[in-house]
């Protein structure tokens, strides 16, 4: 079988895995496009709830800050795993889970901030899609998160050999590097989410 | 119950001009949409006294959508023939005979012809879209200034008409003078509705939380059926009205009865005393005491109304006291209390006697 | 030929016994368990449609009441949508694309199986609700009226989640289809090449990949809305009712597509086979299921025509699905010119796909009236729109699914079915159809509201309800009389030879039912009709030498998927009546997914079979 027998050449030059990611990623962008709609729909309707003027910009930004590290040290685990740098794929593959952990830790501060004000889910039409959106997005990221305490709790890419330099459809190599376009796509769409609600003024 | 409108066509016989169904002007129409027309005239004769139906226009806007629909349909129709009559024809002419068994010729298309029929497609679908694009521009125009204003407001499982320029509220059969123009405001108190009335004007949905507006001129007198045609829950099947068309002078008389409201006299009927303490939290009855009720529809003049429960049955005082009595019976489902009968352990409210006083009030109300 | 051709070596699958199904990731296997099961359910839906029919056979009639009744139009609408044509037609998809385009099986074997165990667990939780209350919106549960202060039971959690995990299995097996479509075709199968089928199983799979996600957060959105008191769609809380129409007719439309397109592929396949003659106008086809594809994600609004969207958008939505009766009619006029001049053997695949092409003309032409909306508002939620619906979905895709499975059946199981009661079957399907749905058109221009529990006598409904109901009785033989012939077809020696209609696309090129992994060799594309030419234009299809030599690899059973799936509907059950049957479901997921990334994906090497291509 094609996807799990080595890896032999496909109809489009392109890994399996890889051209299953991608595809899974345009139908992840209708779902978050959704609910960026939704809060769009409903971001001027905040009265007796939570509202633009509950969050904390700061914070926020400097979880939003962490996350934007964190594709950085993706990038950088990546290229040490294609040249054989084994340890430092470790090592950044750690730190990029750690930036996530960080970010998630921002984000359920947030939350519970929030929740212990009484602003919650139902107090406005406003709260309700900030955390139908901010709340899918950051189980996007604890999944990410657990993918990358997978990578190294079942040692992903113990094949390649110190030193190896391994060829862009190695399968391990290929392993590391969907979970790096899946966490790339969850960074981005922060970028949208932080600007959309943070950034822009309140109608 | 089973013969509905059969008994109120009497009404629409007195009602006037529209006589004879105009059937025959649509049989083609029919053949095609049903492809029965044999069993279209045997099924059709034998009914039809009341027919809630868009072929038959007794409205501007209905007769506006209906002159779009009929060569929508023919030109179909035609499409249609010519297709199937193709198929058939080939199954015909080229289907295998036992012994030849020669390769058919191999075509793998013809780009010329596969350009025309995608032209003769687009073409049809521009003359198509004209015809639509011309019908909606009549159908956008704003209502005029004399426009008769009736607000709608949807309830489960009935329909309120206020004309707040007569100082009217009715419910679930509306009165509207030939020729004068009626700009609707639809508005509802629950759910999603539809407000149709298939003889006069398009659907309109009534959506809660916003008012949506519809507009036509009526333009023949008669009773029209109308219904609910959105789904809206259980007694949705039961949400339906009447449409009365009729002269200016009728539609001021029945104005005035309602304006006026019930006779003083009728203050010391029993049934009056029974209305007020059980009926009145929800009912009102203009020139009674009861003028508080919301909840339920307005009964004023609600003795000369031809069907009960939002067009659940004909109105007789026998239906009437079946009503009152338990009208969950007659429409399950249906928000107003059981209060003639035992539900439970909880014993009747109303005696038979009650019953009989309130129907005897009731039926007074004309 | 007799290179293409070879009898059937006596085993030809690993195991038959009831573990190696629950633990199969064999593509045609997990086709049989879409069939099998979709029919099941197409027959739970059809008795649903047949109660209705005897209640409203006649005026005031009192069979059931108003509740059931609109439990049952609800749960047929969702049930016959979500979980009878939609896979039925990923039955197809399974059976066909990879042996279409020369592939082994799927792009992700497990996955595919994941898709399978995740339809039948949600649809079973969607049908349970019979015995709690089952949904009572319809099948587009507008709110505010399944919202909780309308629509209090669990009902509609039912439904929400239900659709949820459905519409989460057909992501997932869209994502595979995508990606064995564009990477796993055999050497010189360019997309050029591909059977119109396989093209529109792509098509269909972008529609879902698209068009589900918008839906499955509305749905979530209303449960948020029940559960946590959010008020998106509630109007008493300042929400907007409309904008839940919007994002569901956004899937709602693009899914009729999703429904019609892969039965109009098995009609592309079934004509040119009997008519012994290409495809005509191959290339404007399939261009056409593209932009029928593309189109269908701008027209939704033609859903709401009398919401009242004011008329610029009426209008602009009016033009937009005008535009599609053009692919629509160039697909007709195609599938019609096909017969010409042919050599047509008339058999009962024939027969249906013929009848699909006039019905579904039929569904198109009503589509077109009442694509002109002030037309609409006249017809919308009338029975000429159950009329319209039904000649598209029932007499263009359920009669393209019979077509079909009596063409593919010998690929399926190696016999052939009985063409003689097959004719029968047709002859009274096709009788029963249109006497059901044909009378509705009349019904719908007579004013006769749809979701209407009863009626009064006395508007001229009352003869045409009855012809309808007998058109139902007649299309329920029809499929009693289907069934035993199916029966029937699984039974008796395996006589069917691997090209049996004299085919002319590669699944004819291995044997019938074909090995596991589907051909010997890898075969090189030369054509869009490599086993045609291989017969008749003396170019028999050549294989891929070096792919000849080395091992075929099938992927390994596995038991993960089946256990993902269950702990996903277990989540989606827990969440209505009990958190902690939640908690459960998601360990099973959460243990089953880390599990299944550890597992050995490759088995033991086929057996040698001596099926499929150049021997």
């Amino acid at each position: 079988m094609a996807a799990h027998g080595g890896h032999p050449a496909t109809s489009l030059g392109l890994d399996m895995r890889k051209l299953g990611m991608w595809t899974f990623i345009g139908s992840e962008s209708i779902f978050f496009g959704t609910l960026i709609a939704n809060f769009f729909r409903w971001r001027g309707s905040s009265e007796g709830g939570l509202g633009p003027e509950n969050l904390d910009i700061n914070l926020t930004g400097a979880g939003a800050f962490v996350l934007l590290m964190s594709s950085l040290t993706m990038v950088l685990a990546l290229a040490a795993i294609r040249s054989g740098r084994m340890k430092q794929y470790r090592l950044w593959i750690g730190a990029t889970a750690g930036l996530g952990l960080i970010f998630i830790g921002i984000q359920t501060l947030e939350f519970t901030t929030f929740a212990l004000e009484g602003l919650g889910m139902g107090s406005s039409l406003f709260g309700g899609a900030f955390f139908a959106l901010t709340g899918f997005h950051g189980l996007h990221v604890v999944i990410g998160v657990i993918w990358f305490a997978f990578l190294l709790i079942f040692r992903v890419g113990k094949d390649i050999e110190p030193g190896e330099h391994v060829s862009s459809d190695n399968h391990s190599f290929v392993s590391v590097e969907i979970c790096g376009l899946y966490w790339h796509f969850v960074d981005l769409v922060w970028v949208f989410i932080f600007t959309l609600i943070y950034l822009l003024p309140a109608v | 119950m089973h013969d509905l409108y059969r008994l109120i066509s009497p009404v629409n016989r007195n009602a006037g001009e529209t006589k004879v169904p105009q059937r025959r002007r649509y049989r083609a129409v029919r053949f095609f949409a049903g492809f029965l027309a044999a069993v279209s005239s045997l099924v059709l004769s034998g009914c039809g006294e009341l027919p809630q139906t868009i072929m038959e226009p007794a409205g501007d806007d209905a007769r506006l959508i209906l002159n779009l629909l009929v060569p929508i349909l023919w030109i179909a129709l035609v499409i249609f023939v010519a297709v199937v009559g193709f198929l058939v024809f080939s199954m015909i002419k080229f289907r295998y005979r036992p012994g030849n068994d020669d390769i058919p010729v191999q075509i793998h298309g013809n780009t010329r012809l596969e350009i025309t029929w995608v032209a003769a497609s687009a073409f049809i679908v521009v003359v198509l879209a004209v015809m639509t694009f011309r019908t909606m521009a009549v159908r956008a125009e704003a209502p005029g200034s004399g426009a008769l204003i009736v607000e709608v407001t949807a309830n489960q499982w009935w329909w309120e008409f206020t004309y707040p320029e007569l100082d009217v509220v009715t419910a679930n059969e509306l009165y509207l003078p030939i020729g004068q123009e009626v700009d609707l405001r639809l508005a509802s108190n629950d759910v999603i509705h539809s407000f149709w009335f298939p003889s006069l004007s398009g659907k309109q949905d009534v959506v809660p939380g916003t008012v949506t507006r519809l507009n036509f001129i009526p333009e023949k007198t008669g009773v029209y059926p109308g219904q609910c045609s959105e789904f809206c829950g259980l007694a949705h099947g039961q949400m339906r009205m009447l449409a009365f068309v009729v002269s200016p002078a009728e539609f001021d008389s029945w104005v005035e009865m309602q304006v006026t409201g019930a006779d003083p006299a009728l203050a010391t009927s029993p049934g009056a005393q029974v209305f007020q303490t059980n009926c009145a939290a929800c009912h009102s009855i203009r020139g009674t005491a009861a003028t508080f009720g919301q909840i339920g529809p307005e009964l004023t003049g609600i003795g000369a109304r031809t069907t009960l429960g939002g067009g659940t049955v004909i109105h007789t005082p026998d239906t009437m006291a079946e009503w009152i009595r338990d009208p969950s019976q007659l429409k399950p489902g249906v928000l107003m209390p059981t209060l003639g009968v035992a539900v439970g352990d909880v014993p009747a409210v109303l005696s038979e006697d009650d019953i009989a006083a309130l129907v005897t009030y009731l039926e007074s109300m004309r | 030929m007799a290179t293409l051709t070879r009898s059937l070596p006596a085993t030809r699958t690993w195991q038959t016994d009831v573990w190696s199904w629950i633990t199969t990731v064999d593509h045609k296997r997990i086709a049989k368990l879409y069939l099998f099961s979709a029919a099941a359910f197409f027959a739970i839906a059809g008795t649903e449609a047949m109660i209705m029919r005897t209640q409203l056979a006649q005026p005031d009639a009192a069979v059931i009441d108003g509740a059931l009744y609109n439990q049952l139009f609800t749960m047929h609408g969702v049930s016959m949508i979500f979980v009878a044509i939609m896979p039925l037609n990923a039955g197809f998809f399974n059976l066909l694309a990879p042996l279409h385009i020369g592939a082994r099986d799927v792009a992700f074997p497990r996955l595919n199986a994941l898709s399978f165990w995740m339809f039948l667990f949600g649809a079973i939780f969607l049908n349970l609700s019979f015995f709690t209350g089952a949904p009572d919106g319809g099948w587009f549960a507008y709110p505010p009226l399944t919202g909780k202060e309308f629509s209090p039971g669990t009902g509609m959690e039912h439904w929400i989640l239900g659709l949820a995990v459905l519409g989460t299995s057909s992501i997932i097996s869209s994502v595979n289809f995508i990606v064995t479509i564009l990477n796993l075709r055999a050497p010189g199968m360019k997309m050029t090449r591909m059977p119109v089928f396989t093209w529109m199983t792509l098509v269909t799979s972008f529609l879902i990949l698209f068009a589900f996600p918008p839906f499955t957060v509305a749905a979530v959105l209303l449960l948020t809305d029940r559960l946590v008191g959010t008020g998106f769609f509630n109007p008493a809380a300042g929400g907007d009712p409309v904008m839940w129409q919007h994002l569901f007719w956004f899937m709602g439309h693009p899914e009729v597509y999703v429904l019609i397109l892969p039965p109009m592929g098995i009609v592309s396949e079934v004509l040119p086979t009997f008519a012994r003659k290409p495809l005509f106008g191959y290339t404007a086809v399939v261009f056409s299921g593209i932009s029928i594809g593309f189109l269908g994600f701008a027209v939704w609004a033609h859903h709401m025509f009398s919401v009242g969207l004011g008329p610029i958008a009426n209008g602009v939505f009016t033009a937009i699905t005008m535009l599609i009766a053009i692919p629509t009619g160039v697909k007709v006029l195609n599938w019609s010119a096909t017969l010409f001049r042919a050599s047509i053997k008339i058999t009962t695949a024939m027969l249906f796909a013929v009848s699909f092409v006039a019905l579904f003309t039929i569904g198109g032409l009503s589509g077109m009236m009442h694509a002109a909306s002030p037309v609409d508002l006249q017809h919308t939620d009338t029975y000429f729109i159950v009329a319209h619906l039904h000649y598209v979905l029932f007499g263009g895709s359920v009669f393209g699914i019979l077509a079909g499975i009596y063409y593919w059946w010998p690929k399926l199981t190696g016999r052939i079915l009985n063409e003689r009661l097959g004719k029968i079957h047709w002859f009274l399907a096709f009788l029963g159809f249109n006497l059901t749905f044909g009378p509705m058109h009349v019904l719908g221009n007579d004013g006769m509201p749809r979701r209407v529990y009863s009626y009064v006598s006395g508007q001229g409904w009352d003869g045409w309800n009855l012809l309808a109901t007998v058109g139902a009785y007649l299309t329920a033989v029809s499929f009693l009389l289907f069934i035993y012939v199916l029966l029937k077809g699984l039974r008796g020696e395996r006589s069917a030879g691997d090209d049996p209609w004299d085919g002319a696309t590669l699944e004819w090129a291995t044997t019938s039912p074909p090995a596991v992994h589907n051909f010997d060799s890898v075969p090189v594309i030369g054509s869009n009709r490599p086993v045609w030419d291989g017969k008749y234009e003396g170019s028999p299809v050549p294989v891929d030498a070096a792919a000849a030599e080395s091992d075929i690899h099938m992927p390994a059973p596995s038991y993960w998927p089946i256990i993902v799936a269950l702990g996903l509907a277990l989540g989606a059950a827990g969440v209505i009546y009990s958190y902690p049957m939640s908690a459960v479901g998601f360990v099973m997921v959460f243990y089953g997914i880390i599990a299944w990334t550890q597992e050995s994906t490759v088995g033991p090497p086929a057996r040698p079979s001596g099926s499929g291509v150049g021997h």
